[in-house]
């Protein structure tokens, strides 16, 4: 039936409500004046330093679409807390619906795979082997792989972190894929590479707040290409 | 302090897990860099496996931690360490950790539960990944350390990197060694340090400039549209 299949985008963007709440998020410069954040209609990047808050705008995001804050599908939801470390932000947030809401959704954090890879024992049929007998990396592209599906909205925080650089490439594959089957993606991330997906949107968080910037201006692809000019000299500047 | 690592390859299965990887099945003696050796590979390569295993053979938790942390929420990969000799040099090692990018979000939780000071003001939890990661390096790890990192990176920007890079530099100066496996082109030009690359002909020691990272990244930095054209056109 035409029109019934959900298709990306998914969401335009977000808002921030007025704060109702006091929470830790409060003290992160980067969100203290952001009223509204755009996202692409296929691949938006957060960018910006450790601390930056970037994790803390995807992790409120994933919350606001109810998805697990630790990682993983909706059929994990609170299924398995560690310990409740995310802030209270997504209750300010106001989603900016493109459309249906998305078929297949996923938050995957690169720092809770292992969590996830624990409670995943019953999933094997999902997966080629149990994710414990894969390296980290490997069974982060499996899920890549097999859990992603097409007319879905995905959220990855720092998925770099478990990936060979051959890896990342083969999750830009898979993305190029699914982007050409109605996916969005908002992705986290310090990489040079990933962050070279084509026709993205890069929003660049720091102290004066979330901006959009063009890749060669994003500090990793600029401190990566000044370090591999001449890692020497680099360094003999650092460890002065 | 570890001078060498030799494997026992009496009687292995070389057809079975770990020994069915090439870099592990091949392993015989890996003499480590008074202060920084480095292992670089895919994933998949046993990088993880082997440094696990060398850390487990030196007295850590294979869940990673300081070497007076005990603690098990599950047993290590594999017996590796069982079959690995560590030969130490003359320098007694006085500190040491650890760390695996994967189970560090455990670690945090286990540290506070321990109430053990000196992670700066902040909880670890309420600092983000990177910054926890980098508060432990700045001030927990300290003199004459034995520091093994798997993937330390994994949380941090380009500017933690090079943080870490300068804490390392000052630490080794100072009596510490370090052995780190890593995905990063910044980390893996650590000046001096040896480079050991595990692939499928086993372990080869490798020139920084020669490594697959710094060729693949140089290359992608350079023109990244024509890269991504292969890559996309091979899918």
């Amino acid at each position: 039936m035409p029109g019934s299949t959900p298709t990306a985008p998914f969401l335009h963007g977000f808002r921030l409500r007025d704060r109702a709440v006091e929470d830790y998020t409060d003290e992160l410069p980067s969100l203290r004046e952001v009223e509204l954040v755009e996202l692409d209609p296929q691949v938006t990047f957060f960018v910006g330093e450790n601390g930056s808050g970037k994790s803390t705008l995807l992790e409120a995001l994933a919350a606001a679409l109810k998805l697990n804050v630790e990682g993983g599908g909706r059929t994990y939801q609170l299924a398995f807390t560690t310990r409740k470390s995310h802030s209270e932000l997504h209750r300010r947030l106001e989603l900016d619906w493109a459309g249906l809401p998305p078929r297949n959704s996923f938050f995957l954090r690169a720092e809770s795979m292992f969590n996830f890879a624990t409670h995943a024992g019953g999933m094997q049929d999902v997966f080629h082997r149990p994710l414990h007998e894969q390296s980290h990396g490997e069974s982060f592209l499996d899920v890549a792989v097999n859990r992603l599906a097409p007319n879905g909205l995905y959220l990855f925080d720092e998925p770099e972190a478990a990936l060979s650089l051959r890896g990342q490439l083969a999750l830009m594959q898979r993305m190029h894929e699914l982007v050409a089957h109605d996916c969005q993606f908002v992705v986290a991330t310090h990489s040079p590479i990933l962050l070279g997906f084509p026709d993205a949107r890069i929003s660049f968080l720091d102290d004066n707040g979330i901006r959009e910037i063009g890749y060669d201006a994003a500090p990793q692809v600029e401190l990566t290409r000044a370090f591999l000019d001449n890692p020497d000299r680099f360094f003999r500047e650092l460890l002065a | 302090m570890i001078r060498s690592v030799s494997l026992d390859r009496d009687g292995i299965d070389a057809g079975s897990y770990p020994f069915s990887i090439p870099a592990i099945g091949s392993l015989t003696t890996l003499e480590l860099h008074p202060q920084v050796t480095l292992l670089a590979g895919e994933n998949g390569s046993g990088k993880s496996t082997l440094i696990e295993a060398i850390a487990v053979a030196a007295g850590f938790n294979p869940e990673g931690g300081s070497r007076t942390m005990r603690y098990v929420t599950r047993p290590s990969h594999s017996d590796l360490h069982e079959r690995l000799h560590i030969v130490r040099d003359a320098r007694p090692t006085r500190d040491g950790w650890f760390l695996r990018a994967e189970s560090f979000y455990n670690i945090a939780t286990h540290i506070e539960q321990l109430e053990v000071s000196g992670y700066g003001d902040a909880s670890l939890h309420e600092q983000s990944h990177g910054e926890s990661f980098l508060s432990l390096v700045l001030e927990r790890f300290g003199d004459r350390g034995l520091y093994i990192l798997d993937e330390p990176e994994a949380a941090l920007s380009v500017r933690g990197v090079l943080a870490l890079i300068r804490r390392m530099h000052e630490l080794a100066a100072r009596g510490s060694q370090f052995l780190v496996s890593t995905h990063s082109p910044i980390l893996l030009a650590y000046p001096g340090a040896r480079i050991f690359v595990l692939d499928e002909h086993g372990i080869t020691e490798t020139p920084y400039e020669e490594t697959e990272v710094v060729e693949l990244t140089r290359s992608f930095l350079a023109d990244r549209g024509r890269f991504l054209h292969y890559l996309f056109a091979d899918a």
